[in-house]
């Protein structure tokens, strides 16, 4: 479906460039292509056609090699960082960048896993598709203790976009009318295990601050005509979404947005297009141009347009604008305020806590689920009480495992294989996500000799995580113990690892939006305060990193601006 | 849409996986018959990628003893030897699978030394009696290194159950569940598991 649309040179001067295929360029497309805008989207990595390509797809273990395991030898090569992300095995290998090739470097005494998805649709294809709104409490944390500037927009000004993408792609979700998690617009939720609703009731005995209410993700529980119409089908529970999903149940690039853009007849992709950087001209004061090097021959080349978008993810996104120096712009792309490249933030995944549960024996569960319960945020809300600031909530996963739980003690034989046809005991886990401060220390630069493949500047990645992260942690992991327990958990044990930030995969900030030109790099409306025809709507825009995963917020956010971009063009403003 | 139609749009879609992936399920298993799978008989032992012919015939023996044949096949059966011989060889890591063989080695001289042969020519009694020995770290072994048995033991499980006869015969297999059901009991799959992704 996408081979006409494909193009290699060209000398159209297009509407819109958008830079990157992913959540946030995929979205930023299908609103401009449908505002009837021509668009040319430029994607690094090959073309992947939705169903035809996702070659890991339904395979059995037994029919893999090394039965699912990542071969070690690609991994040393190649993927020595992507083999940290849960989700990279060999029927996902090939939707991961390779290390090798698109290189970095980290800071003395630091350390940042980036994990990265280097194809049409990027990491659209392999997110875990966990999808919460931001609240209001969100927008204003900066202000309560200071650190980072103040959003420029409030839940209000972004939930009518929420609305627009969640009924474009479809969240599956209870509503539960809670403060700091605003409902979206939901698809049925999946249902709660046995054990679940048990920990549901305890929560609501025992607390009146704390809920126990089922995750949201953007899964078709129960699709309506409209998802269906669109090729996209009931979720099967096999929770192998990340080899890709030919029935289209989860969002991605390829299931949603790119269709939508192509049915316009608006689109062009141009794939295998390394965006080098974006040219910016002195006599307009705007940026006209987009530099590319051929993934696969290192040629160059360059696309025209009369605004650009860039979506290349967080840290790419940056890496192109600190590339892009002119005369007016000495060090980066609309960085008059020297914010450029800082306040790198991800999420504090490090806390959690398992349980098991004796009982519920006759309880089990069917299918795979894609999300889990969670206990939204309750601590800190307006100001501060903790010794730590900011908020976290806590994601819950509750199984039975299978023979796994059979191979730590001295069992073999007969009774063993016997034993091992039954499930394990229930197992219970809480897992926090906490918010990171936006500092200006954790930053982004590029390397002075260092290039990448395609002779780009690597990035030198410079983060830790501060006093008030680490606070968080131990009061994350507290609450993971103590949530247990009210639900009845015995044999708990609290974790916190000494994972660096980048595991998180939520990687945010370096391009922060904000009212002061002075202090950060966009306004309310992704645009850049210094370029009026330079948008960036991925995760560097962001400027504070909340508790939620992000990408909603990111696609809701990309067709915000979208729109106003596309409307400000057609009146001949922008 | 009514459960009818989603039943019916599942099918097609099924069928059209089938078709356009080569990847996708035999259409036994999407009919849900798994009982045509026939028990594979190994091929004569060979040397692996990393194991020499005596190493793979311990292991075979060894694996037999921690998952013996039952109404289903034995470890062996299933070539789980072959399966941790190219795990050590290509999927764990070199100096992991390095120490691993040469507890393998240690176990077996200790072995012989112990009972006057080979653990795979000992009597299924006796395999039993050493095995025992090793799980809870008793003479002949108390100087093996205490990890082994647990190493072994979990290597040869998830062979096992990732093995289609283990993931199929032994455990439940349900490749498409259709939607997940959080209300289900286990005596409605039969008391039984389902099969996972052990790897
Ligand atoms: C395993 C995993 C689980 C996750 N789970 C969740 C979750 O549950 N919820 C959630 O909210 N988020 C989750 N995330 C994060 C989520 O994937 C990202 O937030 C999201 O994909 C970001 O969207 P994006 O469009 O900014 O970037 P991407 O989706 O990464 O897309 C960027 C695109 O730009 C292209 N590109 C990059 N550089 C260049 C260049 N120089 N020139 C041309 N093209 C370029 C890339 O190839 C890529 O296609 C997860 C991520 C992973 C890997």
């Amino acid at each position: 479906m996408i081979d006409p649309f494909l193009i290699k040179k060209s000398s159209t001067t297009y509407d819109a460039i958008v830079v990157g295929s992913g959540i946030a360029g995929g979205w930023v497309a299908k609103e401009l292509c449908e505002k009837g805008l021509n668009v040319l989207m430029i994607e690094r990595g090959r073309p992947v056609k939705h169903q035809q390509d996702y070659i890991g797809e339904g395979k059995a273990q037994w029919d893999m090699p090394h039965r699912g395991r990542v071969a070690q030898q690609l991994i040393n090569d190649d993927h020595f960082v992507a083999r940290k992300c849960y989700a990279f095995t060999d029927a996902t290998k090939h939707f991961f960048a390779n290390d090798r090739e698109a290189a970095y470097q980290t800071a003395e005494g630091t350390h940042f896993d980036w994990i990265r998805g280097h194809q049409l649709g990027g990491r659209s294809l392999i997110w875990h598709r966990q999808s919460f709104r931001w609240s209001d409490y969100d927008f204003q944390e900066n202000l309560i203790d200071g650190e980072g500037v103040d959003w420029p927009i409030r839940y209000k000004d972004i939930a009518p976009w929420y609305s627009h993408v969640e009924k474009f792609i479809g969240i599956s979700g209870n509503k539960d009318n809670i403060a700091t998690l605003p409902d979206s617009e939901f698809l049925p939720p999946f249902e709660m295990n046995a054990l679940e609703r048990h920990a549901q009731k305890q929560i609501a005995q025992k607390y009146k601050d704390r809920v126990l209410v089922q995750g949201r993700c953007a899964h078709l529980t129960e699709p309506t005509q409209f998802f269906l119409d669109q090729g996209r089908n009931k979720c099967m529970a096999r929770n192998q979404c990340q080899r890709g999903c030919s029935f289209g149940a989860y969002f991605s690039t390829q299931s949603s947005t790119l269709p939508a853009a192509i049915k316009t007849g608006n689109l062009h992709i141009a794939c295998h297009s390394v965006v080098h950087s974006v040219e910016y001209n002195n006599k307009t004061g705007r940026v006209d141009r987009v530099n590319v090097i051929d993934e696969q021959t290192l040629e160059t080349r360059e696309y025209k347009a009369n605004m650009v978008f860039l979506c290349a993810s967080t840290i790419s996104t940056t890496q192109i604008m600190l590339n892009s120096i002119s005369d007016a712009f000495p060090t980066g792309l609309a960085n008059s305020s020297g914010a450029l490249g800082h306040y790198l933030m991800d999420h504090i995944y490090n806390s959690s806590a398992t349980g098991t549960f004796e009982g519920f024996e006759d309880d089990y569960y069917r299918g795979q689920r894609p999300t889990g319960p969670c206990v939204p945020r309750w601590v800190n809300l307006g100001k501060q009480k903790e010794k730590h600031s900011r908020g976290y909530f806590l994601r819950g996963n509750s199984l039975r495992e299978s023979v796994s739980y059979g191979l730590n003690d001295a069992s073999f034989g007969a009774d063993f294989k016997a034993a091992m046809r039954k499930p394990g005991p229930w197992k219970f886990r809480f897992g926090a996500s906490g918010e990171m401060q936006p500092k200006y220390e954790n930053h982004i630069r590029l390397h002075p000799e260092l290039k990448d493949k395609w002779g780009i500047p690597q990035v030198v990645i410079d983060a830790r995580w501060g006093k008030n992260d680490l606070l968080m942690m131990e009061a994350m992991a507290d609450a993971c113990v103590e949530m247990l327990e009210a639900v009845g958990a015995v044999d708990i044990h609290r974790q916190i690892t000494d994972a660096p930030p980048g595991l998180a995969i939520h990687e945010m900030g370096t391009a922060r939006m904000g009212r002061d030109a002075n202090s950060s790099v966009l306004n309310a409306w992704n645009q850049a305060h210094d370029i009026p025809n330079l948008f960036v709507t991925d995760g560097a825009c962001m400027t504070s990193s909340a508790h939620q995963n992000p990408s909603l917020t990111y696609m809701a956010l990309s067709a915000r601006a979208a729109n106003f971009a596309a409307d400000k063009y057609r009146r001949g403003e922008l | 849409m009514t459960n009818e139609l989603q039943s019916a749009s599942r099918r097609a879609f099924l069928t059209s996986l089938t078709a356009g992936c080569a990847t996708l399920l035999s259409p036994g298993l999407l009919a849900g018959d798994f009982q045509h799978i026939k028990r594979r008989l190994a091929a004569p032992l060979q040397a692996g990628q990393i194991l020499t012919l005596a190493q793979m015939k311990a292991l075979a023996a060894i694996a037999d003893v921690i998952i013996p044949k039952t109404d289903t096949a034995s470890a062996s059966e299933v070539d789980v030897q072959g399966v941790i011989d190219d795990q050590l060889a290509n999927a764990i890591d070199a100096a992991e699978a390095k120490h691993f063989i040469d507890v393998l080695d240690r176990f077996c001289l200790l072995t012989k030394a112990d009972q006057g042969d080979a653990f795979e020519n000992l009597s299924s009694a006796k395999q039993n009696t050493c095995m025992a020995a090793l799980a809870k770290a008793k003479a002949p072994y108390k100087d093996l290194d205490s990890h082994f048995f647990t190493q072994l033991k979990s290597l040869v499980a998830l062979s096992y159950y990732s093995s289609e006869e283990g993931g199929t015969r032994e455990l439940v297999y349900d490749p498409i569940p259709g939607g997940y059901k959080g209300h289900f009991k286990l005596s409605e799959n039969n008391n039984r598991a389902f099969s996972m992704f052990y790897f």
